[in-house]
């Protein structure tokens, strides 16, 4: 890392600590002093900042959630009585939100024993508060290290499942009842189409949609991430939709060379049949009392 | 439109597996941190663009990110009462019974608070010379007509949120130490509260008045007790059906002086308005003089005594022509300027008999200041001001 052009002034890390009230666990200032330079040190990486925006943007931090994780990492009783007391119920709400049948338990118990801190070389510990620079709410950030490692689980997981043997009953009955031999032609067409549609989305068109339909947030989860209300999601959606149709509609008859009854029939074979190319029965991640796409959206 | 809708159905059956063939989990995957941030709006318009692009295209992000929402504690569950549209119904219907109420309810009597005194300008506080500025002189522009049923230009209908004028004030007898201690943060000279024990020893319902009355209210001389008058929406209960009865503001029929040939259509005269809302409030406009011991009032807008003692005893002054009296001034211990409606100007120059001055003009007056027993200065109803420096000899 090249050497940064600012330094911290005492002068200022009195103030943050002060500000973070590092007194009521005993953190040294040394401690919140080094924790504030790897923040900025992180944040900074062009090393060019001026010491003005570093002031600015150590003043942004959550100071009092940083005086506590550096306090924690320092093995402060005080601190760990608090974070008990305060972030660890929220951590095992999250992990039973995240898997209410659960599973995910094991992951916030995991999560806690790193916090504290895990022993790497002879007696050096290193907790995953480290980690923590203070740039979000740290029991915020406690939930998003939890998704992580939860996503994380559930694909290695998946990845050591075995595929589907194919001379099973179940495989040998789907293959029976295939549909309309012109059915995967007309899906892969519209598949293309509508990857190459969504790909000209703007992001945040894309991520919304994601979202919605990938993710199967709700239209208030959506306005919540995205700083939005749920009725402007909605429109946003109804109106990326209907930008998709179009665009599909437009690639399939310039692209594909269709005509408007083989795009209405290609449209007829999806709708009728759409078979196992939705990822949500493909992954089981298909919520069987969730309220059908279309019928969220008019919500 | 079925057609669109199965179409756009068709497409969203295909949109979860389109949208999870985007990149897997690689080096720019969002931190933990970051992505923390970027949920609770901490970062950089920059920073968050860039977050929201990469989320956008990386399936393994998204999946984090879905899987970071649903951690979320539930939201609070609001209370359907404190909803922002429904927080105003409770003082919207509190307001609205008690209008009801206010105006339904037979025997309420609307009035003002009684005793209430009006202090006139203090002369010792005025410059040699300048006569006192009058609110209204200062609202409405020299020349105007004055439309007394226009609701803009009546004065009595003028709503009680008018700038405080600086002539004067209006005072209650138990609350005028407040007065005189607004006086002083306004940088006034020091005034004694003006407590006019004879009124409130004279009737036992002006101390129930008194003690029910509203806070005391900076307001000017005349004009703005025509102002406030109506503004009083709470006033205490008669003291009889027979006092109800004869303060009832339909029943009590003004006494102010007619001009001939005026029919009982004729829109009442701000200077007969005020007179009338004055004698239902028993307002006494308190005049005070140079020398502390001695001041005028006038009573009812009718009659005016004098006190020699400081308020202790009262002297009806003697004048020789009935009239409706609005306001007055006193420069001097003995001399006092009063004016009233339809040009009425009277003058005592040794505190025991108005003498009426003559005056050009048939409007009605409604505030005067006085340097001396020649010079003064009156402010119409309209507005204009005239002033005289010959004891009235010529208006100018």
């Amino acid at each position: 890392m090249s050497e940064a052009s600012w330094r911290i002034e005492p002068a200022v890390v009195d103030r943050l600590y002060r500000q973070a009230r590092g007194d009521d666990w005993a953190l040294s200032v040394a401690s919140f002093a080094a924790a504030l330079e790897r923040s900025a040190r992180r944040h900074f990486v062009d090393a060019a900042a001026d010491a003005a925006a570093v002031e600015r943007y150590l003043s942004s931090l959550h100071l009092s959630d940083l005086a506590i994780a550096c306090a924690c990492a320092e093995g402060s009783h005080r601190a760990w009585d608090h974070f008990v007391r305060e972030f660890r119920p929220g951590l095992y709400r999250a992990a039973q939100a995240i898997d209410p049948s659960g599973g995910s338990r094991d992951l916030a118990d995991s999560l806690y024993g790193e916090l504290f801190g895990i022993t790497t070389d002879g007696d050096t510990r290193r907790s995953q508060l480290d980690y923590y620079h203070g740039r979000s709410a740290l029991a915020t950030w406690l939930r998003a290290v939890l998704a992580q490692r939860y996503v994380d689980r559930v694909r290695s997981r998946r990845a050591l499942e075995p595929l589907p043997d194919e001379d099973t009953p179940h495989a040998i009955a789907e293959r029976a009842a295939s549909p309309d031999p012109a059915w995967p032609r007309a899906v892969e067409r519209l598949r293309v189409a509508l990857k190459g549609a969504v790909a000209a989305l703007a992001p945040r068109d894309r991520l919304r949609l994601a979202c919605y339909h990938a993710q199967s947030m709700t239209l208030a989860q959506i306005g919540e991430m995205l700083h939005e209300h749920e009725g402007t999601v909605s429109r946003h959606l109804t109106r990326t939709r209907k930008a998709l149709r179009t665009a599909v509609e437009r690639d399939l008859r310039e692209r594909e060379r269709m005509s408007e009854a083989e795009i209405a029939e290609c449209f007829a074979l999806v709708t009728a049949d759409p078979g196992a190319l939705d990822v949500r029965d493909l992954v089981g991640r298909a919520d069987a009392g969730k309220t059908a796409v279309l019928e969220r959206s008019k919500d | 439109v079925n057609d669109r809708l199965d179409r756009e159905r068709a497409l969203e059956r295909l949109l979860p597996d389109v949208l999870s063939e985007a990149s897997g989990p690689g080096s720019g995957c969002v931190e933990a941190e970051t992505l923390a941030a970027w949920s609770s709006g901490h970062l950089r318009a920059s920073e968050a663009a860039a977050v929201e692009a990469h989320l956008s295209d990386c399936a393994h992000c998204q999946a984090v990110l879905g899987t970071f929402v649903r951690s979320a504690p539930p939201a609070p569950v609001e209370p359907v009462w404190s909803r922002w549209h429904l927080r105003w119904l409770v003082p919207l219907a509190t307001a609205a019974t008690a209008l009801t109420v206010y105006l339904l309810v037979p025997g309420l009597d609307r009035r003002l608070a009684p005793e209430q005194t009006i202090t006139q300008a203090d002369p010792r506080r005025e410059s040699p010379g300048v006569p006192a500025p009058d609110a209204g002189a200062n609202r409405q522009p020299a020349g105007s007509t004055p439309a007394p049923t226009s609701p803009q230009a009546d004065p009595v209908s003028r709503p009680a949120a008018s700038p405080p004028p600086r002539a004067g004030r209006v005072e209650e007898p138990s609350q005028s130490r407040g007065a005189f201690e607004a006086g002083l943060r306004r940088g006034s000279p020091a005034e004694p509260p003006s407590v006019d024990k004879q009124a409130k020893t004279e009737t036992p319902q002006s101390i129930r008045d008194s003690a029910a009355a509203p806070p005391r209210r900076e307001v000017a001389t005349s004009e703005t007790a025509r102002r406030d008058a109506p503004a009083v929406t709470a006033p205490p209960p008669p003291a009889s059906p027979a006092a109800a009865e004869a303060r009832s503001p339909a029943k009590s029929a003004p006494v102010a002086p007619r001009v001939a040939g005026e029919t009982a259509a004729t829109p009442e005269r701000p200077a007969d308005a005020l007179l009338r809302l004055r004698r239902q409030a028993n307002v006494t406009i308190d005049i005070p003089t140079p020398v502390r011991t001695h001041r005028f009032r006038i009573v009812d807008g009718q009659r005016v005594e004098r006190t020699t003692t400081g308020g202790e005893r009262w002297e009806s002054v003697a004048r020789p022509v009935a009239g409706a009296m609005t306001a007055g001034a006193a420069p001097a211990a003995d001399i006092c300027w009063i004016v009233g409606g339809l040009g009425a100007v009277w003058r005592t120059t040794d505190g025991q008999v108005l003498v009426r001055v003559p005056f050009p003009q048939t409007v009605d007056l409604v505030a005067v200041a006085a340097d001396s027993a020649t010079a003064a200065a009156v402010t119409a109803a309209d507005g204009r001001t005239f002033r005289t420096s010959d004891g009235g000899q010529t208006w100018r």
